[in-house]
């Protein structure tokens, strides 16, 4: 067996000191750029997002998307969607300019906030009967709630046996609140798992309390 | 004839070596970006910090730097490793072959994934960097294994400890 220095000093060639450097250097600077954006917006534990159509502070440990659709019949809308990474508990945020509120009614035959809010429970407990056709439908609470200053309706229900994981059926709790305000529309969900949803009930109630709706 | 018979059987040789580099570069690329971005999302979500990507314009740059040089540098490195372990000459213009082709065989790949091919792809994530990152890393990776002769030459006697000696 033989130890050679010039084995070492092979090994610390030019090309390769640079191409650790590189990455080195790469990975630093990525998680640079979102050390410094997180540092910019962040506000104790939770993160604000402000744009042109909502502000509002969710946790910084969890998932967020948001995105405008313009492939609406008629304007645009805006959404953002909060999730947990851990546990199943979603909130979003779905904001509608007038066009793309009036296309909205006009296409589901809607009248006002509250068939709105009956317009989305159907169609989440629809969701949920391709998970399990015995699943049921029970409405626990209707009432108004304070949402950036409005007055909106709100509708909280359960789905029974409404969601499947890992080939057990879990109940499904839902809280749609809407209002339409300068005849544009404004819908906030929040949803997840029964047992979920009571974990981070307090999480979504600072969310709400933060919301300002724009347009 | 002889010696023009065998430098041209050299040449096929690195060509192939050049080749099979490419295709190590172009594996690793493919594998290396998939587990780059989860990689990256996971590490947010164990850092408590994935909530920064609602912001997509400075997400979008550091993932898009995150995976030049976990993905698109280090398969670039590994083909040029391989080429530049076997091919001995002619480094500056073989060590271009693997990344060329890793990038082309990636671009391709998409392609049938359909993640190319429309107006707002993401050109520059998905074909810029990947080219920039493996003919950059090949080059490195290549000069790494097969640094030039003259530097391997001992300015001096270098002080060797044998153990067989006693």
């Amino acid at each position: 067996m033989q130890f050679s220095l010039s084995r070492i000093r092979g090994m610390l060639r030019p090309s390769l000191i640079a191409f650790i450097a590189l990455l080195i250097g790469c990975t630093l600077t990525s998680f640079g750029i979102l050390q410094y954006t997180l540092s910019a917006h962040i506000k104790g534990d939770y993160i604000l997002l402000e744009n042109d159509y909502l502000a509002l502070e969710f946790p910084k440990d969890w998932l967020a998307f948001s995105w405008i659709d313009h492939n609406l019949a008629a304007g645009k809308s805006y959404s953002a969607l909060f999730a947990s990474p851990h546990i199943f508990s979603v909130m979003m945020f779905r904001v509608y300019d007038q066009a793309a509120t009036q296309s909205y009614m006009q296409k589901n035959n809607l009248t006002d906030t509250l068939s709105v809010v009956i317009f989305e429970a159907s169609r989440i407990y629809n969701w949920s009967l391709e998970n399990n056709k015995n699943a049921t439908l029970v409405f626990l609470e209707n009432g108004t709630i304070t949402v950036s200053d409005h007055t909106a309706l709100y509708s909280s229900f359960l789905i029974r046996d409404g969601f499947k994981q890992d080939g057990k059926l879990y109940n499904l709790t839902c809280m749609f609140i809407s209002y339409v305000s300068n005849q544009k529309l404004v819908q906030v969900v929040f949803w997840g798992k029964e047992d979920d949803c009571r974990q981070t009930r307090d999480i979504f109630n600072t969310v709400l309390s933060s919301t300002k709706v724009k347009i | 004839m002889s010696e023009h018979s065998s430098l041209g059987t050299l040449e096929k040789e690195d060509l192939i070596h050049a080749a099979i580099g490419g295709g190590v570069c172009f594996l690793l690329m493919f594998l290396l970006t998939e587990l780059a971005q989860i990689g990256l999302q996971q590490i947010l979500i164990n850092l408590g910090m994935i909530g920064v990507m609602v912001f997509k314009e400075p997400f979008q740059i550091a993932r898009l730097i995150f995976v030049f040089g976990i993905a698109h540098l280090t398969s670039g490195f590994c083909g040029g490793l391989y080429t530049g372990y076997k091919v001995l000459e002619n480094m500056k213009i073989i060590l271009l072959i693997p990344g060329v082709i890793g990038t082309v065989g990636f671009v391709l790949l998409l392609l049938i994934m359909g993640r190319l091919g429309t107006p707002d792809a993401d050109y520059i994530g998905y074909v810029l960097l990947p080219f920039i990152g493996s003919v950059t890393g090949s080059y490195l990776g290549g000069y790494a294994i097969n640094w030039s002769v003259e530097e391997e030459e001992p300015a001096f006697e270098d002080l060797t400890f044998d153990d067989t000696k006693k």
